[in-house]
């Protein structure tokens, strides 16, 4: 089929409106829909990481449990806490080649943190490259401040069956229970291993045929407990 | 100079350890169709390189002045500041892939109508082809700088025409080999892919 | 249903199938037999954005100027695909979450490019229709197909349940281990190339 060039021009401009005005119009319409998905899915997978069976709520009982037994802390870099910021006022800045999330008032770095009652738990958000994709989650830790008490993901772009098991249980119920301090009071965190797990406190299993994302979570759970790590010893000791 | 030798081990990392053929896998159906000659393994080797070391770093342009958020604030329009585009990204790269593919396909059927008639169907493929847009996408994951998009575009067009000359290479003297029939083309070249993306999984190990 | 309509859906399945035949869709094939459950939400997925997309093409298709097609039928296919992620994300987070890793492998999958060049583009809307259904089944069945192998020797379990007895590793005192090859993408590529010589000993065709 011949067409001349100015109706090539004429089509492609009809077909470059047609869709960028669809695409626009579907992603500024339903904004506030996905963006409330995205808070209930953060809520959810707060509670999850504390071991609470959230498969079966509704949206507006996670918002409501959330409400009861979540509460925001927001931490300075020296691990004093802060009274007057809540970590919704926190502005996060995403460092593009690591997956670091800071987060920053004023100018200021901070960090947050949540606390949970029944059970309680320590929460704080981790973040950082795998092979396709930077992944987000929560690391709960037990009252002790060392004790892994869950590990969730709730976003991530990592292949499905080999990178994406993070989000599987299977995965994230091999943390339960680990240490993130070694015995001396260094912090050794965690590792996902290369196969099977050899040291019970400090390691979990690897994914198969997943080494880098396996690599990348190691990394970034050693890099964002240390930030957290002024706060840990601190209040360990108490 | 130490500039030079960044990006001189960033081209080795994704020819030869992060080939992104046999290590991540993008790009098989051209590789397995277009492999059976070795003249047109060779051109479609060229236009990956060419295509992906211009939309690599064309790419890296618009995601940085166009489509992340705050890009737009050269506009000097302060309401744009805000803009993420980001959503966007996934069907402007594609778009600019297509549109480079298709003036290799213009510039093929002008003054090569041979390799065009070989490549056939597979031209319009490079487009889909995943290993193109693959690169793109790791460009935007791993946050490189111009410069080092435009090493990636070109090293890991690269690593893609080595892996295919040489499996067209191997295919050639496959042709002495006493194969059973059904398996012959296709099977067995997807038995020999296995094989050799083994042999490549051995480089994994070198730290550079 | 006539003869020729049921020849298009079912041409693809064994004879023509868009993997071992046409050599279309081969990245994302390896990508997501891993697991079945992958494999299987990849299928709906896949047929339908196949469907649709090769109905929009079919019915442009006269108004397509040829110098322009691939960039025209990439729009198409990925603002198919962004708009369904953005409306999925509104309404059913939960499978949008599980389908946003896929958008990219749809995208870039050669199977709806091919086919909308190969068939949606000569073809009427119904013809284009059952080509869709047709070739995303072939897709499918193969998907199913090394899926089910990977997972049970790679480990051990099929849609995620225990298939090969616990006693029988070697942590429980037994002898059997996970094959981990099935895991990574060269077993893929052996049992993709013993799945072809399994299937063209049955149609007996033979590549020279």
């Amino acid at each position: 089929m011949q067409h001349n060039n100015l109706y090539t021009f004429k089509f492609i401009a009809m077909i470059t409106i047609v869709a960028s005005l669809l695409l626009t119009l579907a992603a500024t319409q339903l904004k506030e829909r996905q963006d409330f998905n995205i808070e209930v899915d953060k809520k959810k997978n707060i509670l999850k990481s504390i071991g609470l069976d959230v498969a079966a709520m509704q949206a507006n009982t996670i918002i409501e449990e959330y409400k009861n037994k979540i509460q925001d802390v927001v931490l300075k870099q020296n691990g004093d806490r802060v009274n007057h910021i809540s970590s919704e006022d926190l502005e996060s800045v995403e460092n593009k080649s690591t997956g670091q999330l800071s987060y920053f008032y004023e100018n200021h770095e901070y960090l947050p943190a949540y606390l949970a009652s029944e059970p309680q738990a320590f929460i704080f958000p981790v973040s950082g490259k795998g092979l396709w994709s930077t992944l987000y989650g929560y690391l709960a830790l037990d009252m002790d401040l060392n004790t892994v008490k869950g590990i969730t993901f709730y976003k991530h772009g990592e292949t499905p069956g080999l990178g994406g098991e993070i989000e599987k249980k299977w995965f994230q119920d091999n943390f339960i229970g680990k240490k993130i301090f070694d015995n001396s009071g260094n912090l050794k965190s965690i590792t996902v291993v290369k196969g099977k797990a050899v040291d019970d406190k400090h390691e979990v299993d690897g994914i198969s045929g997943a080494t880098i994302t396996s690599r990348g979570v190691t990394d970034f759970l050693k890099r964002d407990l240390q930030r957290y790590f002024t706060f840990l010893t601190i209040h360990r000791s108490n | 100079m130490e500039l030079l030798e960044h990006y001189l081990s960033l081209a080795t990392k994704s020819i030869f350890i992060e080939n992104i053929l046999l290590s991540y896998f993008l790009g098989m159906c051209s590789f397995l169709a277009i492999s059976k000659k070795i003249e047109a393994s060779i051109g479609l080797g060229f236009a990956v390189i060419f295509v992906s070391g211009v939309t690599v770093p064309l790419n890296w342009v618009i995601k940085e002045f166009l489509l992340i958020e705050g890009a737009l604030s050269w506009v000097g329009i302060p309401a744009l500041t805000t803009v993420d585009l980001s959503f966007l990204s996934f069907i402007t790269y594609i778009a600019t892939i297509a549109a480079m593919v298709q003036l290799v396909e213009m510039l093929l059927d002008k003054f090569s109508p041979a390799l065009y008639n070989s490549l056939g169907i597979f031209l319009p493929l490079i487009a889909v082809n995943c290993s193109i847009l693959g690169a793109s996408l790791f460009m935007a994951e791993r946050g490189y700088t111009f410069g080092e998009s435009a090493v990636f575009g070109v090293s890991s067009g690269a690593g893609f025409a080595l892996a295919i000359v040489s499996m067209a290479a191997i295919r050639f003297k496959l042709k002495y080999s006493n194969i059973p029939d059904g398996l012959k083309g296709l099977g067995i070249t997807m038995i020999l892919t296995g094989l050799l993306s083994m042999a490549y999984l051995s480089f994994s190990g070198i730290n550079l | 249903m006539d003869k020729i309509s049921k020849a298009i859906i079912s041409d693809p399945l064994v004879d023509n199938n868009p993997i071992t035949k046409q050599i279309l869709g081969i990245c994302s094939a390896l990508a997501v037999t891993v697991k079945m459950e992958q494999a299987v939400v990849m299928t709906f997925a896949l047929t339908f954005v196949l469907v649709s997309s090769n109905i929009i093409i079919s019915l442009l298709r006269k108004g397509i100027p040829g110098k322009v097609r691939i960039i025209v039928q990439l729009t198409v296919i990925a603002s198919l695909v962004i708009l369904i992620d953005q409306v999925l994300k509104a309404y059913l987070y939960d499978i949008s979450k599980q389908l946003s890793v896929f958008v990219g492998l749809i995208i870039t999958n050669c199977i709806i490019m091919g086919r909308a060049e190969a068939f949606a583009m000569q073809n009427n809307f119904k013809e284009s229709l059952y080509d869709g259904f047709g070739n995303s089944f072939g897709y499918g069945l193969i998907l199913i197909i090394v899926s089910t192998f990977r997972e049970l020797f790679g480990s051990g379990t099929l849609f995620n349940y225990q298939i090969i007895p616990t006693w029988m590793y070697l942590e429980q005192g037994g002898w059997y281990v996970n094959n981990g090859l099935m895991l990574l993408a060269p077993g893929a590529f052996i049992i993709l190339g013993l799945i072809i010589w399994v299937q063209r000993t049955y149609t007996h065709f033979i590549e020279d």
